[in-house]
């Protein structure tokens, strides 16, 4: 229980720290940088859906 | 393969994309050298980034006789550094007015450096009647941003008080 409780707690940090990062820098991003971050955000989430998948969730 | 190790290789990939993510972040949106332009006119000060896109040329307001004065930034966030020649010009129309700026400057990596310069708009011809518009030109090496800069004419208003009081009618007399 306390795994599963320290793996939400990191996985929030990384969304807080992407969030924040978004925010403050992403004006200054590139088009093609934009496009190269939506393909990797997509497949972040895709491959963590076949992960919990694999686990049976 | 092992029911594992696929779960593993899963995990690997969603945390390689993460770092892929920020790297970008970090390369595409963090490194490079930025410059920003405070512009203090009229009591107001003006924010302009060169590296976002503007959709019109920002507009600088100021009374004939007021000073504008410049404040311009260069922030060289990369492993090298960075020279270039900062001139800055007035323009009207394709006739350059005066040259207000020039200097070459050489930043070091992850450093800053800060230029002032003023406009005395007391030296440009005094508008008459309507606001005249000159073009600012800020020019840092390769990258060129302008301005409107829009001088106004200076109204000399009549207090409104205290409003000469004509005399009283004489009353007549019976």
């Amino acid at each position: 229980m306390l795994n599963y409780i320290l793996y939400g707690f990191g996985i929030l940090l990384c969304i807080a720290g992407v969030v924040y990062l978004a925010a403050e820098y992403v004006k200054y991003i590139s088009e093609w940088g934009k496009l190269a971050c939506l393909i990797l955000t997509i497949g972040m989430f895709a491959l963590l859906g076949k992960y919990f998948e694999e686990i049976g969730w | 393969m092992a029911k594992g190790k696929k779960k593993n290789l899963y995990l690997y990939g969603v945390l390689l994309c993460f770092i892929g993510i920020i790297i970008i972040f970090f390369v595409d949106g963090y490194l490079g050298v930025y410059s920003t332009v405070y512009i203090k006119s009229m009591e107001q000060e003006q924010r302009f980034e060169f590296e976002i896109e503007q959709e019109w040329k920002p507009y600088i307001f100021a009374r004939w006789g007021d000073m504008i004065s410049f404040r311009y930034e260069i922030d060289n966030r990369s492993f090298f550094s960075y020279p270039a020649t900062v001139e800055v010009s007035l323009w009207r129309g394709e006739k350059q007015v005066t040259e207000l700026f020039r200097e070459n400057v050489s930043i070091r990596p992850f450093d800053k450096k800060t230029l002032n310069w003023m406009l005395d708009t007391a030296k440009l011809e005094q508008p008459m009647g309507s606001d005249a518009n000159y073009t600012l030109k800020i020019i840092e090496g390769k990258t060129e941003q302008e301005f409107i800069v829009t001088v106004g004419t200076v109204y000399i208003e009549e207090p409104p008080y205290p409003k000469e009081v004509p005399p009283p009618a004489p009353i007549p007399i019976k």
